[in-house]
């Protein structure tokens, strides 16, 4: 049997484009505006990018179309409409990858001043590896508070070897050197010592809070101290997943993981000993208020969602009507 | 999922069917394929037809059509996945995502394809230049 078609001639780069995406991407991809550049057409193109998140305590599922542009480029001849160049699969992914990065470093940057806040009562203390790094504040805060009169000189405090960390205090205006050059605390700090009931521990945890919510880049990425790393990333995974449904969910620890490596690219497969040590980072996250435990799903606070909640309305996505499903 | 993972797909199965995706000129070409019970696997903008913008390219299958409407068969109104589509919206829909079609057929229909051109051919003016 013969059947006569009648279709469209491929005759503009915008066509040519879109049939290569159809044919190698999917429908997911998609041309955008074509810029004549000397010899060739310059055809970027657009992905729409879907992502799903599960509530586990209701089994209901919401599914989310991320929309980004520029992922990669084709470049079409003008004179034969021929494809010079294209995108590879993977190129496409990992721009992807990156533009979900730029979603995650700002929940995490929010999320990290929203917790240092010091009215939330997050528990620094209980962070147990996050301790190591930044032991220098928490003796200088808790050695102000508790050896009243007896204020270390400035030279004492730079033979230490950590006068970089108490700079940060001093940056954010809880300590301070006096006319007699000696590391005095602040009105600030003894405001916050009252309200903290006395407790110089407690004041301390607060300090760290403080100083990670304004100099975290700092600490991570210049001062290269990690240990506060694994907790960040595991609450901004959470947070991160909360945002996009629109509310607090419920997940289990295995699903948690799994997110954290969504976001994070870490390993698939992480080894014994991180296994092993997620469940800990999960249960001193638990101990510290970033996280609740519902009926043995880990949630999240309303308070500090409350507070990320303007990131929404800028994420690049849209809710197909189909999306919401209870499996 | 790209065509060419379908055509794999299909090869794979080692049964006599071929897929390929076509931009068609009109919905004519579809009713056309329907006459002789060939289904397509139709793209278009299905949140321009649901919410009046567009979004992202959605596939279903056309299976059938009444006086106004294509009959579609299409997951995304799980349960009820058989879905009538009015013609004249279900075009414009169509038309965002280039009127793209895969058709997959017997290997014993053979197709002759008729290009049509998206700008008119040039008219001779008055003075004789194109």
């Amino acid at each position: 049997m013969k059947l006569r078609i009648e279709v469209q001639e491929l005759d503009t780069p915008r066509k040519v484009v879109f049939n290569k995406i159809m044919q190698s991407y999917g429908a997911g991809c998609f041309p955008q505006k074509t810029e004549d550049i000397g010899e060739f057409y310059r055809v970027p193109i657009g992905v729409h990018f879907p992502s799903s998140v599960i509530d586990q305590k209701t089994n209901t599922e919401r599914i989310f179309t991320f929309h980004f542009n520029n992922v990669g480029e084709f470049l079409v001849k003008k004179r034969s409409l021929k494809i010079e160049s294209r995108p590879s699969q993977s190129f496409i992914l990992n721009s992807i990858r990156e533009k979900r990065k730029d979603v995650r470093d700002t929940v995490e940057k929010d999320l990290i001043k929203i917790i240092g806040n010091p009215k939330l009562g997050v528990r620094f203390d209980v962070l147990k590896y996050a301790h190591l790094g930044v032991q220098p504040i928490y003796r200088t805060i808790t050695k102000l508070l508790e050896t009243r009169g007896k204020y270390p000189p400035r030279s004492e405090v730079e033979s230490i070897g950590y006068t970089d960390l108490v700079r940060l205090i001093i940056d954010i205006g809880y300590v301070e050197y006096n006319e007699e050059q000696r590391l005095t605390p602040t009105n600030k700090l003894k405001d916050l010592f009252a309200q903290s009931n006395g407790d110089a521990l407690r004041t301390a945890e607060s300090i760290i809070g403080l100083v990670l919510a304004e100099h975290y880049d700092y600490l991570y990425q210049t001062r290269r101290i990690i240990h506060f790393v694994p907790y960040v990333r595991a609450s901004t995974a959470y947070y991160t997943e909360a945002l996009q449904f629109g509310g607090l969910i419920h997940l289990t620890e295995t699903r948690l993981l799994e997110s954290v490596q969504k976001y994070y690219k870490v390993a698939a497969r992480p080894s014994r000993k991180a296994r092993f040590g997620h469940a800990t980072l999960i249960r001193e996250l638990l101990d510290a208020n970033i996280l609740c435990s519902e009926d043995n799903f880990i949630t999240g606070r309303a308070d500090i969602l409350d507070g990320l909640m303007h990131i929404r309305e800028d994420m690049p996505m849209s809710e197909p009507p189909y999306s919401s499903t209870a499996e | 999922m790209p065509t060419n993972s379908i055509k794999r797909y299909l090869k794979s199965l080692n049964i006599p069917l071929n897929a390929r995706l076509e931009h068609m000129s009109n919905s004519h070409q579809l009713l056309n394929l329907l006459n002789v019970d060939v289904p397509i696997i139709v793209f278009y903008n299905q949140d321009f037809y649901l919410k009046g913008e567009k979004g992202i390219g959605h596939a279903a299958v056309v299976v059938d059509k009444t006086e106004e409407t294509f009959v579609t068969v299409d997951a995304a109104f799980y349960p009820k996945c058989v879905h009538q589509i009015p013609k004249k919206v279900f075009e414009e829909a169509w038309e965002m995502e280039q009127k793209s079609a895969i058709i997959i057929s017997p290997k014993s229909i053979k197709f002759s394809r008729v290009k049509i051109p998206s700008r008119t051919i040039p008219m001779y003016s008055h003075d004789g230049v194109t």
